[in-house]
């Protein structure tokens, strides 16, 4: 449980944060281009890992494709796992554009994933309806874990209508940190080649 | 009609030797490290008069009508039954124990075989069906447990319940529980 919160929070965090540079700086320009990849690239790859480590969370993991298959509508987790139907793949296709030239020519999975080109390349390079429901998925994950705990009303502390809020605050500040060490690893010389005028980090 | 299975607890009437957990635990082959049912004995307090008292809590499902538990589980596994019972279907769960969090009274425990929670099911699987008592009412020496349908206004259940004083607990949570607790008479009552 403890990651699964921290991961999709950081998740959440590092698309919106990928997607309002976006809104705000447009594409290719430098230093922003770099945050936006990181943000992008971090969102689909902490939220597999936060799922894959809520697998092994839960006592019965090889039970677990049964909160796939089976709803309860009430739950506050059932909502969450619709999210994150959703959430999940939106942010694979967001990060599959950003990369389209590595994923499909340059990179060595190129061979491998040439038939999808033609779906990524279909949606275009800023389809603004999956920016926008990706971000409100982003928005619903991050407070998603909030009211999961504040659905517990046995722990006054956690019954509070604030958590959620406090959790989305949480997990967007982690997203932005998250995206701007990871731009800065790997995103840097991309900066530098476009000779950004504010120097993003040393 | 369903029935709408419910229990009263008197404490006046309990003297904490514990028969019922043992009973319980012959009964529903509850592994050793854990309980369905337990008796927990406050005390003893001095009254004015120089005797002693003790208060007797039973550590059990309360069988909610709203049930925390119920609700918050992901595929259903946590159930209540139209008899009103709320038992686990392990097949069903995925261990997320988002049940065993939510549950206010502290009912549930992780069993270490299916690794799925248990807890209380008054002896719906074993002893109901057969037509008889939770093990733990036929057991008590006392008769300390009274066990009937809330439904039918004849009950011993309903009996004691219209002629005696009795509490829940925690009701400010709205849980609404089906266990009914005679208050200790003798001494101050720590609300
Ligand atoms: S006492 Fe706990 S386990 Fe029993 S019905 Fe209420 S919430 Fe569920
Ligand atoms: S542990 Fe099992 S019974 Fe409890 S909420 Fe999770 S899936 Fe439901």
């Amino acid at each position: 449980m403890r990651f699964i919160f921290f991961l999709a929070g950081l998740s959440a965090g590092a698309a919106m944060t990928s997607l309002m540079v976006k809104w705000i700086e447009g594409n290719n320009k430098a230093p922003w281009d770099g945050l936006i990849k990181a943000g992008a690239l971090l969102a689909p790859l902490t939220i597999c890992l936060g799922l894959f480590l809520l697998i092994f969370d839960l006592t019965r993991p090889l039970h677990f494709w049964k909160l796939l298959i089976h709803y309860n509508f009430s739950s506050v987790m059932t909502l969450g796992v619709l999210g994150l139907f959703i959430y999940t793949p939106l942010s694979f296709i967001y990060a599959a554009i950003k990369f389209k030239p590595w994923l499909f020519e340059t990179g060595p999975f190129a061979g491998l994933l040439k038939p999808f080109k033609g779906i990524i390349d279909s949606i275009g390079d800023n389809p603004a309806w999956l920016e926008r429901t990706l971000f409100l998925f982003a928005v619903i994950i991050g407070i998603y874990t909030g009211f999961l705990l504040s659905a517990m009303y046995s722990y006054p502390l956690f019954n509070t209508p604030l958590l959620p809020i406090l959790f989305l605050a949480s997990g967007l500040s982690s997203g932005v940190a998250a995206s701007i060490l990871f731009g800065l690893l790997f995103f840097k010389s991309e900066v530098n080649q476009k000779k950004c005028q504010i120097p993003f980090g040393a | 009609m369903p029935k709408k299975y419910g229990m009263i607890h008197d404490d006046n009437l309990c003297i904490g030797c514990q028969a019922c957990s043992i009973a319980c635990r012959a009964e529903n082959r509850v592994p050793e490290s854990v309980y369905r049912l337990q008796v927990h004995i406050k005390g003893p307090e001095q009254l004015p008069n120089g005797t002693l008292k003790y208060t007797y809590h039973r550590q059990s499902c309360v069988q909610c009508e709203n049930t925390p538990c119920v609700s918050v589980c992901p595929t259903k596994a946590s159930h209540k039954d139209e008899n009103g019972i709320v038992s686990v279907d392990v097949d069903l769960c995925v261990g997320c124990l988002y049940c065993v969090a939510a549950c206010p009274y502290q009912a549930r425990y992780v069993d270490p075989v299916t690794k799925a929670p248990g807890k209380c099911d008054f002896c719906k699987e074993t002893r109901l069906g057969r037509g008889e008592e939770p093990a733990c009412v036929t057991v008590c020496p006392t008769d300390a447990l009274i066990f009937g349908d809330l439904n039918d206004p004849k009950s011993a259940l309903n009996k004691v319940l219209s002629t005696k004083v009795t509490m829940r607990n925690k009701e400010s949570l709205g849980t609404n529980p089906k266990l009914f607790i005679v208050p200790n008479r003798r001494g101050g009552i720590e609300s």
